[in-house]
């Protein structure tokens, strides 16, 4: 089995992620986790840096929300392929690191099965067509191209391939190639410093025990102020500053936001009412006896009954998490 | 400015994890007895004791008394750097013979105790850091007080058993691990609690007086239920934290103890220089603005603009690269940033540099801006009375809007009537008021003279940000971060001096203030 380990750099050496990291991916796992209901989970960890601790756990939301589309949309996937017309461009990637254009053509059945079927060669070049079963369905994914399709075409796509991506949310990421945008979190924080955790912080994918794909955050966060206007998003930064969230990142972030400090929540921590909360305090800023009052006014005034276990590792050192619901408004 | 990598937040959490907090208890007979009846004083007085006259006679007692018990600095180097003016005192301790006499002996008593301590070559406080102290260096010393940094630091550097150690600002333990040894003077109580509940340090020393209460532990912040499997709760948990270990003291407080808070020094306040206008002083015609009031570090203040538009230069340690040095609205001001202020000449930095920019234009196009707002104002006075700015921009406002000129808000025409406001944004703002105003036939002519202004203040603003971003990516802002206050030479083409003070607190309540006071440096009181 293979063993998949995200490592960082120190001093040219390569490390794996310290326990304290793996610690707030497990939170924001255990957020993605938690079935739907009609209340929404609150999670405060007070820490003695906040450093990496708001993007860890953003890491953690959008794993785990890519590996809940893995298991549970391939079969809608596969009939939202056969209802979609003849001549639809799509790209089809049938493993890691190879991606072709293509387009879809009428589905058929084979030996009892289902298939829909993908063309990657133009006419002249031979036509090749693959049928592609509903274990496979996605592999395909409806795409913005012409829709011309070369007579020979090679695999090596670099725009639709990124293995570090590939092997941290599986092999077909929508976002990733630019299909479509979605907002799994909002990280609300300073800019700046979180762009450097998050595009300046060098990452490696390493799979049984080999150095197998550098990448960074970003990579995988998508967050929507560092991506290009091409590029699609899968996550929001909000910086703490004059102007409020917009409706946009109010209304659409899916799963939780994560508050990176106590400004960010003392300001904003009362907006998105149905949504998720992780609030990250270091025990260092100034505001955060204010934000620590805050928080132990909702524990005692919101909290509704409802199960919430926390993940079962130990919480960092210096450490102290607290995590409750809040009935949904 | 330098973010900690994953690395550096590594070594935050070992420290967390590893780290040992010892207390070293010392004793001094005659501080002690210095602090037990000046506390008895303090008491016995009640609230009397913040009248005028016992503020002004047990300020500077009280004051040395804190200094001794919380600085590892021979007392006679102490008193010196306090600066207590013992002629002062001793008028004061004469004085009270004739207006408390119940209480003459125990003050004059008290001025005989410090007066004693303050010839002594000792302090209770450096033994213990000698024995610390390793040779090879890794000893930070935290204090209460940053008044002292810089002279304790001095002595340590001419110490030969202190050779190495280094003094260290609570703001300094905020970022990546700092030290091996870390030993705070004073009771845990004197300092932010993440000097110990997230330590930068393997190990950190708490030295203080025998006679202080010590309570502090580190324990749960968060409230929580009792939902628990087995022995760990279910919705709460706690991670390792530092282990109090050492000597623990006395084991019986007795009701004579004293409490960290105790010999505190009173709470400076505002002289009577700095304080603002009342409700019926803000009336008269003086231009005042809407300010902030921010108390920066070594007990001083400042009034900050927080009218609309108005911006201060701040430096934000946190943050990196250009931001590091910005401008931000009164809102966006922080505990913990440094506000750059101009010492002398008067607390505006930008308007000088931009008379140099604008070079011989200068004294004309000042004198144009003072005339439309001196035509405005006079307008307005004969229009609608001598009433107060306030009331005067409000009627303007009201009469500009009847007349479909502006839709202003009154906060916006009290601040073009201000020596501040260079023009309106909008120019049809600008040709509004100076129809008002009597000039409206030289409303370009105007409009065009104050962009010189605008944009010369626009270019000095970006020569002092661009001067003040080298300075600090070439020099160490240790000094900023350990005393909380620095000075920036820009070289007198490019604004003199600037100095940096940490801002401690940002009072919620705004003021109206006289023009003049806002940005100048105001030392506070005991």
């Amino acid at each position: 089995m293979e063993s998949v380990k995200l490592q960082f750099e120190d001093s040219g050496e390569w490390y794996s992620l310290p326990e304290w990291a793996e610690y707030f991916i497990s939170i924001g796992k255990y957020l993605a986790a938690s079935p739907p209901s009609d209340t929404r989970i609150v999670t405060a960890i007070a820490v003695p840096t906040r450093a990496f601790g708001a993007v860890f756990v953003s890491l953690g939301m959008v794993i785990s929300d890519a590996a809940s589309r893995d298991r549970t949309s391939k079969a809608a996937h596969f009939e939202r392929l056969f209802d979609l017309p003849p001549g639809t461009p799509v790209v089809y990637r049938p493993e890691r690191e190879k991606t072709f254009r293509g387009i879809l053509q009428d589905p058929t059945e084979y030996d009892g099965e289902l298939y829909v079927r993908v063309q990657v060669q133009s006419g002249a070049g031979g036509g090749l067509t693959h049928l592609v079963d509903e274990s496979r369905a996605l592999q395909v994914q409806p795409a913005h191209h012409s829709g011309e399709l070369p007579k020979k075409q090679g695999a090596e796509n670099v725009r639709f391939a990124n293995a570090f991506v590939d092997r941290l949310l599986g092999d077909v990421d929508p976002v990733q190639l630019g299909l479509r945008s979605k907002l799994v979190c909002a990280l609300v924080g300073r800019k700046n410093t979180l762009e450097h955790e998050i595009r300046k912080t060098p990452l490696a994918v390493h799979v049984n025990g080999h150095r197998h794909a550098d990448g960074v955050l970003q990579d995988v966060l998508r967050m929507n102020r560092f991506v290009t206007e091409k590029q699609s998003h899968r996550s929001a930064l909000v910086p703490v500053g004059a102007d409020s969230p917009s409706g946009e990142i109010l209304n659409n972030v899916e799963m939780g936001v994560v508050f990176d400090g106590a400004l960010g929540f003392l300001k904003w921590g009362n907006m998105w009412h149905s949504r998720h909360q992780v609030i990250i305090l270091d025990r260092t800023e100034p505001y955060f006896d204010d934000a620590i009052s805050s928080i132990n006014a909702r524990f005692s005034q919101n909290r509704v009954d409802g199960e919430t276990v926390l993940p079962e590792c130990q919480a960092p050192p210096g450490g102290e998490v607290l995590t409750f619901r809040e009935a949904i408004k | 400015m330098i973010p900690l990598s994953i690395s550096s937040a590594t070594e935050v959490y070992g420290d967390a994890l590893r780290c040992e907090i010892i207390r070293h208890w010392v004793d001094h007979p005659e501080l002690s007895e210095l602090s037990h009846s000046l506390r008895e004083l303090v008491q016995s007085l009640g609230d009397e004791a913040t009248d005028e006259y016992w503020r002004r006679s047990l300020g500077p007692i009280r004051r040395l008394g804190f200094t001794f018990c919380s600085t590892p600095l021979p007392f006679s180097e102490a008193a010196a750097v306090a600066g207590i003016d013992w002629g002062k005192l001793h008028r004061q301790v004469r004085l009270c013979e004739q207006l408390f006499p119940d209480a003459h002996e125990r003050l004059a008593n008290l001025a005989q105790q410090l007066e004693g301590l303050s010839a002594e070559a000792g302090s209770p406080f450096i033994e213990p850091l000698e024995q610390l102290h390793q040779p090879s260096g890794g000893l930070c010393v935290v204090l209460r007080n940053p008044r002292m940094n810089q002279a304790v630091a001095a002595f340590f550097a001419r110490t030969a058993t202190l050779r190495n150690a280094r003094v260290v600002s609570p703001s300094q333990l905020r970022g990546g691990h700092l030290c091996n040894m870390l030993a705070a003077i004073g009771p845990c109580g004197w300092f932010p609690e993440h000097v110990f509940s997230a330590p930068r340090a393997a190990s950190v020393h708490i030295i203080l007086p025998r006679w202080i209460r010590d309570p502090w532990k580190p324990g749960p912040i968060f409230l929580h239920s009792s939902d628990t499997s087995g022995s760990s709760s279910l919705n709460h948990r706690i991670g390792a934290m530092p282990r109090v270990s050492g000597e623990t003291g006395p084991t019986n407080h007795s009701p004579t103890d004293i409490l960290p808070v105790d010999l505190l020094p009173p709470m400076p306040t505002l002289g009577r220089n700095g304080l603002p206008l009342t409700g019926s002083q803000s009336h008269d015609s003086a231009e005042t603005f809407l300010a902030r009031l921010c108390h920066l570090s070594g007990n001083r203040a400042v009034f900050v603009a927080a009218d609309d538009g108005s911006t201060s230069l701040i430096i934000d340690t946190i943050e990196m690269g250009h931001a590091a040095v910005r401008r931000v609205s009164a809102d966006e001001l922080e505990p913990g940033q440094y506000l750059l202020l101009r010492t002398s000449g008067g607390g505006d930095f930008i308007a000088p540099l931009a008379d140099r920019i604008l070079g011989d234009l200068a004294e004309t196009r000042r004198s144009e801006q003072v005339e439309w707002k001196q035509c405005l104002v006079s307008a307005a006075t004969e229009g609608f009375g001598p009433l107060g700015r306030r009331e005067l921009s409000a009627l303007v406002s009201s009469e500009l809007q009847s007349k479909n000129l502006s839709q202003a808000r009154p906060a916006n025409v009290h601040y073009w009537m201000s020596s501040k406001c260079i023009r309106p944004r909008k120019i049809e703002d600008f040709v509004a008021i100076l129809k008002f105003a009597g000039l409206e036939e030289r409303s370009q002519q105007l409009w065009s003279a104050m962009g010189d202004i605008d944009r010369a203040h626009r270019r000095a603003g970006h020569v002092i940000r661009r001067m003040l971003l080298h300075k600090i990516a070439t020099a160490s802002l240790e000094t900023l971060e350990r005393d909380g206050e620095m000075d920036f030479e820009l070289g007198d083409e490019d604004g003199g001096t600037l100095s940096a003070f940490q801002i401690a607190e940002i009072v919620a309540e705004d003021f109206e203030v006289p023009a003049d006071r806002i940005g100048l440096l105001l030392e506070m009181e005991d």
